[in-house]
């Protein structure tokens, strides 16, 4: 297996396909991504995926540490890698837009619970690192 | 992986705030199932050549860099989408963050793309990067690299990474490279100067395999 390295704080030069995810057109996701010394994470790539609907998004995070993307219709949670300067490999976890249950452990799933902020608006904000840690996955099976 | 470097890694300074603290949680089964499925209309051929886009060449030393990606089954991951991206020969990056005194080249934007092949086959066209200065520590050099994006069959086997060169020396010096704690693994890191890939009077060759997941 060729390990991982980090992407580096150059990254939006070469994974630079699909930023934006234009053809979705279902709900739109925002969320603000900081450190665990509270600073926004202004160079970090979020690749979002949905495999209830087949479709895949990418956004960078801007200079305020925030990310604007749009889910595909009908997907009950998406499936989310993160990429910066920092992190030596991707970052795996996974936001719910809705309380339907699954496999995962009910506090789990709370924790990974986007906000409704209006019919079509979600909003997840994330933290790397510190008190209010977003809960993260192995980024790889066991 | 235990095979993977680990996210905290004090010598190199930017994981200080970034490396989550943990634990980190079982993936759940249903993320190796799947993963995005890539179409020829999301690349061209173009795009697998970093030498073209502008109306002059690029300096530097001209460099095929090809090779399969496949799973560590051997399985071939066919038509998935290899990004690659780099410095030019100077070893300055277009990117407004980097603005160390090496000049840009206006012939060189240093990113490409490509489907892999049937046979889990990849093939660039680019040209050799620099080593370049960062700020992690005094005099600190991160050894020339051309940074790889790789999407195997699932999001499971999701891979980014880097290749290095063989025989640079700022290779053990270098706190990315060397928190690949297994001496192996971090081999797999470092491309193979391959004279079957070379064109005669044209370009010089070097082959990379990528192995995605556990």
């Amino acid at each position: 297996m060729t390990p991982s390295q980090t992407a580096g704080p150059f990254l939006s030069i070469g994974m630079s396909w699909n930023v934006g995810g234009a053809e979705a057109d279902g709900p739109s996701l925002s969320g603000c991504v900081r450190d665990g010394s509270g600073a926004p994470v202004t160079d970090a790539l979020l690749e979002f995926w949905s495999a209830a609907s087949g479709e895949f998004a990418r956004a960078l995070t801007g200079d305020d540490g925030c990310f604007h993307v749009r889910a595909g219709r009908g997907a009950d949670h998406l499936d989310v890698s993160i990429f910066a300067r920092g992190l030596q490999q991707r970052l795996v976890t996974r936001i719910y837009l809705s309380d339907e249950s699954d496999d995962l452990d009910p506090e789990v799933r709370r924790r990974l619970t986007a906000r409704q902020a209006s019919p079509d608006q979600y909003v997840f904000d994330m933290y790397l690192q510190g008190d209010q840690e977003t809960v993260f996955f192995l980024p790889w099976p066991s | 992986m235990d095979l993977d470097p680990p996210y905290d890694c004090p010598a190199y300074r930017s994981t200080e705030w970034r490396a989550p603290k943990g634990p980190l949680l079982a993936m759940p089964k249903a993320m190796s199932l799947e993963g995005p499925v890539f179409g020829p209309s999301e690349v061209t051929a173009d795009d697998a050549d970093l030498t073209r886009g502008s109306s002059g060449e690029p300096l530097g030393e001209r460099i095929i860099v090809a090779g399969r990606v496949t799973d560590s089954a051997g399985r071939p991951v066919r038509g998935q989408l290899v990004e690659i991206w780099q410095a030019n020969a100077a070893g300055r990056y277009r990117h407004e963050v980097d603005q160390h005194p090496a000049p840009l080249d206006p012939n060189f934007t240093g990113a490409g793309r490509c489907l892999t092949g049937d046979d889990g086959s990849y093939r660039f066209l680019t040209i050799k990067p620099g080593a370049y200065p960062w700020g992690n520590h005094p005099n600190a050099w991160r050894p020339a690299h051309i940074h790889f994006s790789v999407f195997g069959t699932s999001f499971a086997e999701r891979l980014v990474t880097q290749m290095y060169f063989p025989g640079d020396p700022l290779l053990e010096l270098d706190p990315m490279f060397t928190s690949v704690r297994d001496r192996d693994a971090a081999a797999q890191l470092v491309a193979s100067f391959d004279s079957s890939l070379t064109v005669e009077n044209w370009a010089l060759g070097y082959s990379f395999d990528v192995v995605v997941g556990p």
